[in-house]
């Protein structure tokens, strides 16, 4: 095949061209740290990378939701020890007021103390959390409790006449699959439940046997009369029926720690995988800086070697040999 | 009987073809990097003998030729290699046409660096999330707003940028077709000149040099084929039409770009050219190209239209999937078009309604209205989360979609960028065998000029010789004595 001199210029002129692009490449790999600069240069590695951000994303915000939920569970707890520390509180006075000698201003003293634990309790009931009002179901604004002529009102309503009942649902996502069944509720088992029923903590309806409130400020009012009166027989039962509320209060404050426990176990979970996703992605979408260094400088050198062949066999010809 | 003068006819002959020699030799090495130059060689041919008159003057014997003669200066051109050189660079033009358009989708598109589309629908997620913790607070509700209105800009954007890498694209093609045109016309005149030269006898080496790179660089163009004519013309046609047809007075027949919602390229008289090959063909393929959505008959490329329809596709599903969730009925719209319009991505934009009032949005659907119930929001995050017919061919959540378009464009660049490697790889190849054997190489012409120079010494020493010996007949001859 016959040589010219443009042939072997137009060769030459394309080595380093493709020599040059391949040293871009690889010095673009070592400064920028990433395998490829444009999804274009590796459409599969492009899509997972997408797909791992997606995740990440995804799990920091569950992380996010859980520390949340964490903070609220344990302020629910600490308003639920709080009202029982106070029925406690009351029940010992109560118990010392029946056994011991009191005279008329002592007990007075006491019925005074209980009403005072009474609008302690009220005031706890009402406490809010970020802004929230916790036991005021999906009423997350006004002060669910309140106090009408001495009897206590949930949201506007008088807490004796209501019934036992299961309260509304506050759900939030926790990365559980969210689904919504086919009357288009949301599924339980799918997200995590942060309403407290603050129906359940304070008491509702009377008990028909005895003719006292099952509410813990209703009966603390008819306690503090009874004291008044000096009626001990009264108390007596009376005294039973707060032992039964601070019975119930317990189990409340259990069923709580439970989901203090839960939304811990969550987050100690989405800890790890948070933590499994970002070695993905350093994986993925990360060059192994060592390996890139030594591609690097090897294309360097062959970069060198093509010039300096180049160099050699463009210049003489027989024209420069001729006397 | 021999003339007296006839060795120095010869003599004078060779002569003149050595100069001659020496000046092809020269007119090669000035023109080493002209483009498009072929190297030239003179054709020598012995003269024959005298004719048959000469039977009985000179005994057999003794007839012998009379020099050499010049009888053409010829290039050396592999005709077939041109052919296949111009296949080939039509192919490549069009892959280059296809990957600029390609590579400026890419710039809309590529997320590896930037953020687009995937990541402010992640981050809208992640505002959605933070709103359904607190659904009765005003700021959440402000934020989330922004969130989407920050997806709605990207939508925007997007729009805009394809609608610009269009522009670009159809103002590009109209520059080829000019160049097109200009160049059929440019082939005319030279058909012209090159048909009166030749006529006259001489060869037309340098304006057939001329002719041909202008073959070359319009084969890039479009698919055209040359018919070459016996005169010395060269006709051209695409398909059964001639866009310059020598026979019939050179008579040249201009194209010109058609745009509309499928652009083409027509004739004067408006019947559509088949332009299948070439930058033309590209720049056709990728304006048009609908992907998915081609019918029989249409492009199946993902080109602009593919990528500007499943985007105006995917801004319509986006906003309609929230108006429901916001009022089933659909009177009450987070999302409309400008003006109450269909909506489109270079359209959609947050209502004025929910613009003036960031409670327009309900969290909430039961009555009555509590500020704590999230049930709306709730549903928007299982939106976001659940598979949606986005478009008749796709079904994912949004976030895979917005991926699935960046897919579609990278693996579209990834295969041209290889394809073209290759087609550039086989041109220069083909290029390269085409350079070696019309291109000019300057050890065969410094051998060229030592032989041309050693046979013009070597006649003139014959011219001498002769000269001596006629010196020796006139002067010496007879002169016995003296």
């Amino acid at each position: 095949m016959r040589i010219t001199n443009n042939y072997i210029m137009n060769k030459f002129t394309r080595s380093v061209a493709n020599s040059t692009q391949n040293l871009t490449k690889l010095n673009n790999q070592v400064t920028s740290g990433m395998k490829i600069s444009k999804a274009s240069q590796d459409p599969t590695l492009g899509m997972k990378a997408m797909k791992v951000r997606r995740d990440l994303s995804r799990l920091e915000q569950y992380k996010s939701n859980l520390e949340d939920a964490q903070g609220w569970f344990d302020e629910c707890e600490t308003l639920v020890s709080n009202v029982k520390k106070l029925a406690d509180e009351a029940r010992l006075s109560i118990l010392e007021g029946i056994n011991g000698t009191y005279s008329e201003v002592d007990r007075l003293a006491l019925a005074e103390s209980l009403n005072k634990a009474r609008d302690q309790i009220l005031s706890i009931g009402n406490t809010k959390y970020g802004g929230k009002q916790i036991l005021g179901g999906p009423n997350t604004k006004d002060i669910p409790f309140t106090s009408v002529s001495g009897k206590m009102y949930y949201n506007g309503v008088d807490m004796e006449t209501m019934t036992e009942a299961d309260c509304e649902e506050i759900f939030v996502d926790m990365g559980m699959g969210l689904t919504f069944d086919s009357t288009n509720k949301v599924m339980p088992q799918s997200a995590v439940s942060t309403a407290l029923n603050g129906q359940l903590i304070m008491g509702v309806g009377t008990d028909k046997d005895t003719g006292y409130s099952n509410n813990l400020y209703n009966l603390m009012g008819q306690l503090a009369d009874q004291f008044s009166a000096n009626d001990v027989t009264g108390l007596q039962s009376g005294l039973q029926k707060l032992t039964d509320i601070c019975d119930k209060l317990t189990v409340q404050m259990v069923s709580v720690g439970e989901k203090c426990e839960f939304a811990e176990f969550l987050a100690n979970r989405y800890e790890e995988d948070l933590f499994n996703a970002e070695k993905k992605q350093s994986s993925i979408e990360s060059v192994d800086l060592t390996s890139a260094i030594v591609d690097a400088k090897s294309a360097e050198v062959a970069y060198n070697a093509i010039l300096q062949m180049g160099a050699k066999i463009i210049q003489p010809s027989l024209i420069d040999y001729l006397k | 009987m021999r003339s007296t003068f006839a060795g120095f006819e010869s003599v004078r002959k060779a002569l003149m073809a050595s100069q001659k020699g020496q000046d092809i030799t020269a007119q090669n090495i000035a023109n080493i990097n002209t483009e498009g130059y072929t190297r030239q060689r003179i054709e020598l041919a012995s003269i024959a003998a005298g004719s048959g008159s000469d039977t009985y003057s000179v005994p057999k014997g003794e007839i012998q030729s009379l020099g050499v003669e010049i009888t053409g200066i010829t290039q050396i051109r592999d005709q077939f290699l041109d052919i296949r050189y111009r296949e080939n660079t039509s192919s490549l033009g069009k892959l280059d046409a296809q990957l600029s358009v390609m590579q400026d989708i890419e710039n809309v598109f590529d997320e590896m660096n930037t953020d687009g589309l995937n990541a402010r629908l992640s981050n809208l997620f992640n505002e959605l999330q933070e709103f359904s913790k607190n659904p009765e607070a005003v700021e959440f509700a402000t934020v989330f707003r922004s969130a989407c209105a920050k997806v709605v800009q990207v939508f925007n954007q997007y729009a805009a940028q394809l609608s610009e890498a269009r522009e670009q694209a159809v103002y590009e093609l109209r520059s080829v077709t000019n160049e097109l045109n200009t160049y059929t016309s440019r082939i005319a005149q030279y058909n012209k000149e090159i048909r009166n030269l030749k006529i006259q006898g001489y060869s037309a080496n340098e304006l057939s040099d001329e002719r041909n790179l202008l073959l070359d660089k319009l084969s890039a163009m479009a698919n055209v084929s040359v018919v070459w004519h016996e005169d010395g013309g060269v006709s051209l046609k695409n398909g059964d039409e001639y866009l310059l047809n020598a026979q019939q007075n050179d008579t040249v027949k201009k194209l010109s770009v058609k745009e509309g919602t499928s652009a083409g390229l027509v004739w004067e008289n408006g019947t559509e050219a088949d332009i299948v090959n070439g930058k033309i063909a590209g720049y056709l393929e990728a304006l048009n190209g609908k992907g998915v959505f081609a019918k029989t008959g249409e492009t199946g490329l993902n080109g602009l239209s593919y990528f500007q329809h499943s985007l105006d596709l995917f801004a319509a599903k986006f906003a309609d999937t929230f108006n429901k969730i916001n009022d089933p009925i659909g009177i009450n719209k987070l999302f409309t078009g400008q003006g109450n319009t269909t909506i489109t991505a270079a359209t959609i934009k947050i209502s004025d309604q929910w613009q003036n009032n960031v409670q327009f949005l309900k969290t909430s659907a039961e009555v009555p209205v509590e500020e704590g119930r999230n049930s709306n929001l709730l549903k928007m995050i299982d939106a976001m989360n659940s598979e949606t017919q986005v478009t008749p061919f796709f079904e994912g959540s949004f976030e895979e979609y917005a991926t699935a378009l960046m897919d579609d464009m990278s693996v579209e660049v990834n295969y041209l960028t290889d394809i073209q490697k290759t087609a550039q790889a086989v041109a220069d190849s083909i290029q390269n065998q085409r350079e070696s054997v019309m291109g000019v190489s300057l050890d065969e012409e410094g051998m060229n000029i030592v032989r041309y120079q050693k046979s013009y010494a070597a006649a003139a020493r014959v011219m001498t010789a002769m000269d001596d010996m006629l010196d020796v007949l006139i002067n010496e001859l007879g002169l016995v004595g003296r």
